[in-house]
């Protein structure tokens, strides 16, 4: 098994991990546990992580970086509230990830 | 909200999502993103897709299962790069639709089907492999 996840980071102070679920991917709230026992849980024996989150940042800001360069057949597409709701959310989690709240990782369990 | 209201709203954010059409900017945008035009709207990269490929180790003899497979990446990609047979699983209807039209040259070996990764209807032992991105 592999896949990509997106997750908060470990060790963060409360407030830190309420900013860290309000920024990220609906799906990072679902998880309390950590992936490397839920992978063991699911019977797999060995899991390599390779750390993405830097890349994440980058791809985070650059998909809000270049709809703003085509703001307007975006809005054409998606509605303004809609366009606008999704830029500000791509921001708030750029500077989430800036901030070392939310990682992301490729998992290969085997 | 009630969980079961929250996951109704979650499928309806999704779908409409995922029934954008694709506009010549829409493209470009991904482009710059992504590195390709594959339909892509979450944070995987071609570069990263490969990197998913080759921690896969798929022959053309393998059962690869994808779960939320949005329309198809980066499932297809590995599909395309190994030559394995997959399975590609979500539930907003939008994406399902355009992972089967991604799908249409490789479809003796991808099917697209409408299924939630919680209920699978696929019996045990049934792949040789899992997948997703950005899904769980």
């Amino acid at each position: 098994m592999a896949f990509f996840t997106i997750f908060v980071a470990p060790g963060l102070t409360p407030s830190q991990y309420r900013r860290a679920l309000r920024s990220g991917p609906t799906f990072v709230s679902s998880r309390r546990k950590d992936h490397c026992e839920i992978i063991a849980s699911a019977g797999f024996g060995r899991t390599e992580e390779t750390d993405l989150t830097a890349e994440f940042l980058l791809t985070s800001r650059a998909w809000q970086t270049e709809r703003s360069k085509h703001a307007a057949e975006m809005i054409a597409v998606e509605g303004e509230a809609a366009f606008n709701e999704r830029q500000g959310n791509l921001n708030v989690q750029s500077e989430a990830i800036e901030a070392g709240l939310l990682r992301r990782s490729l998992f290969v369990c085997s | 909200m009630s969980k079961r209201r929250s996951s109704d709203e979650l499928l309806e954010r999704f779908s409409s999502r995922y029934a954008e059409g694709g506009t010549a900017a829409g493209r470009l945008v991904e482009r710059r993103v992504i590195g390709a035009n594959v339909g892509a709207n979450g944070y995987t990269t071609v570069a990263q897709a490969d990197r998913l490929v080759e921690a896969l180790r798929l022959s053309p003899e393998s059962r690869l299962l994808d779960l939320g497979s949005g329309r198809g990446w980066p499932a297809l990609h590995v599909a395309a790069r190994t030559g394995c047979h997959a399975v590609l699983t979500d539930v907003p209807e939008p994406a399902v639709l355009s992972a089967r039209k991604r799908s249409t040259d490789a479809s003796d070996r991808v099917s697209v089907v409408r299924a939630s990764a919680t209920q699978l209807p696929f019996a045990a032992a049934s792949f040789d492999a899992i997948c997703h991105a950005d899904t769980l």
